[in-house]
């Protein structure tokens, strides 16, 4: 971006928030210089700055506190006990492990008597700590992963908090392991012991899990079920579901059904075949991807050459990337990594990989269906999976034949059981049990019981909901959280402005955007369903002038399209734009708050927005101005929305309060930049534009002043008032 | 709970477990350690068992950082051969410091593992109990035949060894009907 002018916008400092207003209390308990606080200095990671061990480990920690504290509220400070620990080094090696600190029951506010709650839940609900206990979770992590000679084909942990970054190979996420163990600390625990499925602590007191834990085929809760019974339903396969409600309805909104390939879509010799799916993105939309296939063609050793699958390994670099480019590749199994073959078949330019097993189907060897595939990469391309026989018909297909990839649309989503979402409940790994979602879910749970490992974003799927069945309180009443403006550091100069309006349960969403070297801008309404904001009408507008220009009955209104904000936490989000006819192309963007904040508060203690919001004077309506508070609670952000000869214009400016007053002394206008992958954010110019003062007026109103030192915008004075009022008394 | 064989040089057979030391005088400054009751217990010994009672509740990172790496690496990879798995009984007596080390935090964790708190009530109903390590969670990873490192979620109680039931060769649960 090219400054022509001061601005301070984007370089507001960060305030930490005080203890008291925290969810979570982290109590590091590592000696000196060890653990948490080792001082070896180390490089810094994708988005992680740190250049100690230590530092490295705590900001990774805290950023899974953020995760986690963005979806969760209680009533009081939930205390964590973190620490590293030789957890040894051997064949199987432990990376690290997690779970509540004690179990309590008929505590005051307990929703259910003789119920035995994880001591988190019970600190959230009853608002006290259990003073007994010196911490309500646990947690520990094996320091000798990080020396790089403790297990085999594992060098350390990756601390990276970028998630376009993956771990590279031979790491494993500290992120993903973090968010994981805290998880079970939070309640996604099975509190029965594993050799006989007793309950923990009193036998015949039942824990808030195995409320909700059901037996299909028993037709019961497992609190209804003998010891002997839950051994039974613990590994009785799809028979075992979690019945929450609020877990499921985000289940069924998630999950995607079994995977089908279609040989010669609409035609009349169509072929509908099996597929697997992997349980990590890209995902294929569920209108399915048709494209035309082609054989994958490299140098390898294997197979020999009369095999017709001889040169189709992708192992290396292909020969035929003019023959892929925008199809479906066609890759066989084996001799190396599929992250390998998925990096070949991507840089060859193809549109998508279909592996073919090289194992007969249902053999030892063949690909199990719910395979999860570790990768090492962030390639936005979709990986199938198909039998040996399916392969071997893809391969008859003429060379102009078309495939669609797409689901059984007809069939339950993966995971699930007459509605229900699977729990683990395997024969074959018993210890996973009861205390993860089914590995068979699509898209892959953050808690099924084989870790990812993988670029990972901070999605919590459906377990927060689970949260939330078992007793936490959800983050509806700080949603406020997620106030302020938002940016992507490599497209500087254009952002998204978010506030709520009304009693601070309104969002309102600006985003203001170029198109061709001019500035234009978006604004309508969102839907918080929980893990995002849906705002379903942006609308966009043209037609009229700026100050004596202004003519409200000019002002054209129209629909835009969608922009959906996924928060991994309070500070970033990624933001989908989804024009519907402009013709301008759907594009995403990854966006971070520009004052960043502590996401780890309870409701209770967050701080006063209510002056936040946007502001219109009636007699001109059309055009506007959004005002944001910024997390530390002292920056004020100011975006005027007009117009100039028909055409948007916004400006945009930062201040501080003093009273009932703020001033932005570095209000600028911007050209230059244009829309979604055109951005090039050296073409855009900031401009200086002048001064805004404003003064607030009552609780609903304000005088804006703007002094402009631009010729095409002159100076004025207006008495703006609330698009959504909020109640004064 | 006795173990299952002794070196001819070793003092630890007949070694019982009990909430209380009876009979090397020794005891633990807590409860948080499991006590051994020996009937004769030889200096080396004795200066062992005070060493887990002083390394009990904590990890033990200035012995660790004593250790010859390589000879750590060494005396893991045999561990079974003088710690039974499940409980970390001591199936011969340690040879070096490594064994030693070793032994210690496999005692340390198994007396967490074993150990009940007594549930804590209250006036009003209200009744906790203390209950990490038998519930805890634990991500282990394996390196698969792919070459790759799996990363799976089991019971904590694999720390010390002991093995989930496996159900792959029989025992599967019934169908009752409804």
């Amino acid at each position: 971006m090219r400054t022509t002018g001061t601005i301070a916008l984007f370089g507001l400092l960060i305030v930490p928030l005080s203890l008291q207003a925290q969810l979570f209390e982290v109590q590091y308990s590592d000696p000196i210089d060890f653990g948490f606080d080792d001082s070896t200095p180390v490089d810094a990671v994708p988005g992680n700055p740190a250049t100690t061990l230590g530092g490295q480990r705590v900001a990774v920690f805290e950023r899974a506190l953020d995760i986690w504290g963005s979806r969760l509220d209680g009533n009081a400070r939930i205390r964590i006990e973190a620490s590293f620990d030789d957890l040894g080094c051997d064949e199987s090696t432990t990376l690290g492990l997690g779970g509540t600190r004690a179990l309590v029951r008929n505590f005051a506010g307990a929703p259910f008597f003789d119920i035995n709650y994880p001591l988190a839940i019970a600190t959230a609900i009853s608002g006290r700590n259990f003073e007994d206990f010196d911490a309500d979770i646990g947690v520990r992590f094996n320091f000798r992963i990080d020396s790089g000679a403790c297990t085999e084909s594992l060098d350390g942990f990756w601390y990276g908090l970028d998630a376009r970054s993956p771990p590279p190979f031979r790491t494993a996420s500290f992120l993903e392991l973090v968010l994981h163990e805290l998880a079970h600390g939070l309640g996604f625990q099975s509190l029965t012991d594993p050799d006989n499925r007793e309950f923990f602590g009193e036998s015949e007191t039942p824990d808030v899990l195995s409320r909700l834990t059901f037996d299909l085929q028993r037709d019961a809760s497992w609190n209804e079920l003998t010891p002997i019974e839950r051994v039974q339903s613990a590994t009785s396969g799809d028979n075992l579901v979690f019945i929450g409600e609020r877990t499921n309805l985000r289940a069924s909104e998630r999950l995607l059904p079994p995977g089908r390939i279609t040989l010669n879509p609409g035609a009349p010799s169509a072929q509908s075949r099996v597929a697997w799916i992997q349980g990590y993105p890209p995902f294929v939309p569920t209108a399915g991807l048709t494209r035309p296939v082609a054989i994958a063609q490299g140098p390898g050793p294997s197979p020999p050459a009369s095999d017709p699958w001889h040169r189709s390994l992708a192992c290396e670099s292909l020969d035929n990337p003019a023959e892929l480019a925008g199809k479906l590749a066609l890759v066989r199994r084996g001799d190396c990594f599929f992250a390998e073959k998925w990096q070949n078949v991507f840089d060859a330019g193809a549109a998508g990989m279909i592996l073919v097993d090289n194992q007969a189907e249902g053999s030892d060897g063949a690909i199990q269906r719910d395979f999860g595939i570790a990768l090492d990469r962030n390639l936005p391309i979709p990986i199938w999976i198909v039998s040996d026989a399916t392969g071997g018909r893809l391969l008859q297909l003429s060379a102009d034949g078309l495939v669609r990839l797409g689901y059984a649309l007809d069939e339950p989503p993966r995971g699930t059981s007459e509605g229900f979402i699977n729990l683990q409940a395997s024969t074959e790994t018993t210890g996973s049990n009861v205390s993860h979602f089914a590995t068979s879910l699509a898209p892959n749970s953050l808690m099924n019981p084989n870790l990812a490992n993988f670029a990972y974003a901070g999605d919590l799927d459906q377990v927060p909901e689970l949260l939330y069945d078992l007793g936490w309180s959800d983050a509806g009443a700080k949603q406020a959280q997620y106030s302020g403006n938002w940016f992507n550091p490599q497209r500087s100069g254009e952002g998204c402005q978010l506030t709520m309006d009304g009693g601070q349960d309104v969002s309102v969403l600006t985003c203001y955007l170029y198109q061709d070297g001019e500035q234009f801008w978006l604004i309508g309404n969102g839907v918080d369903l929980g893990d995002r904001y849906e705002f379903n009408e942006m609308i966009i507008t043209r037609g009229t002038g700026y100050g004596a220009d202004f003519d409200p009955d000019e002002v054209i209104i129209e629909p835009w399209g969608e922009i959906i904000m996924r928060p991994s936490d309070c500070n970033n989000a990624r933001f989908d734009f989804r024009p519907d006819a402009t013709g301008l192309p759907e594009f995403s963007s990854q966006m971070t708050k520009i004052v960043a904040s502590s996401c780890n508060q309870r409701a209770s203690e967050q701080i006063d927005r209510s002056r936040s919001g946007n502001y219109f004077d009636p007699n001109r309506a059309g055009e506007g101005i959004q005002l944001a508070l910024e997390a530390d609670g002292v920056s004020w952000v100011i975006t005027f929305y007009t117009y100039l000869d028909g055409k948007q214009v916004w400006m945009i400016g930062s201040g501080q309060r003093s009273g009932n007053t703020i001033d932005f002394g570095d209000v600028v206008i911007t050209r230059g930049g244009d829309y979604g992958p055109a951005l090039d954010p050296e073409q855009i110019e900031l401009v200086p534009l002048g001064a805004f003062d404003l003064e607030f007026i009552g609780c609903n109103d304000l005088d804006l002043s703007i002094t402009s030192d631009l010729p095409q915008f002159s100076s004025d004075t207006r008495r703006l008032t609330r698009i959504n009022p909020r109640d004064c008394t | 709970m006795r173990a299952s064989s002794s070196p001819a040089d070793a003092s630890p057979s007949g070694w019982t477990c009990a909430s209380t030391l009876t009979g090397a005088g020794l005891q633990c400054p807590d409860h948080s350690c499991r006590t051994l009751h020996m009937p004769s217990i030889k200096w080396p010994l004795t200066a062992l068992l005070l060493a887990i009672c002083a390394s009990s509740s904590a990890f033990d990172l200035e012995t660790f950082r004593s250790l010859d790496p390589s000879q750590l690496r060494e005396a893991e990879a045999r561990m079974s051969e003088f710690l039974e798995p499940g409980t970390a009984r001591l199936l011969r007596e340690p040879r070096n410091a490594s064994e030693r080390y070793l032994f210690q935090r496999q005692q340390r964790q198994a007396a967490a593992f074993n150990r009940r708190a007594v549930p804590v009530s209250q006036g009003n109903g209200e009744k906790a109990q203390a209950m990490f390590w038998p519930a805890a969670r634990a991500s282990r990873v394996r390196i698969g035949p792919d070459g790759r490192a799996h990363i799976q979620c089991q019971p904590a109680q694999v720390l010390i060894g002991r093995t989930p039931p496996d159900f792959r060769s029989g025992n599967p649960a019934p169908r009752p009907v409804r």
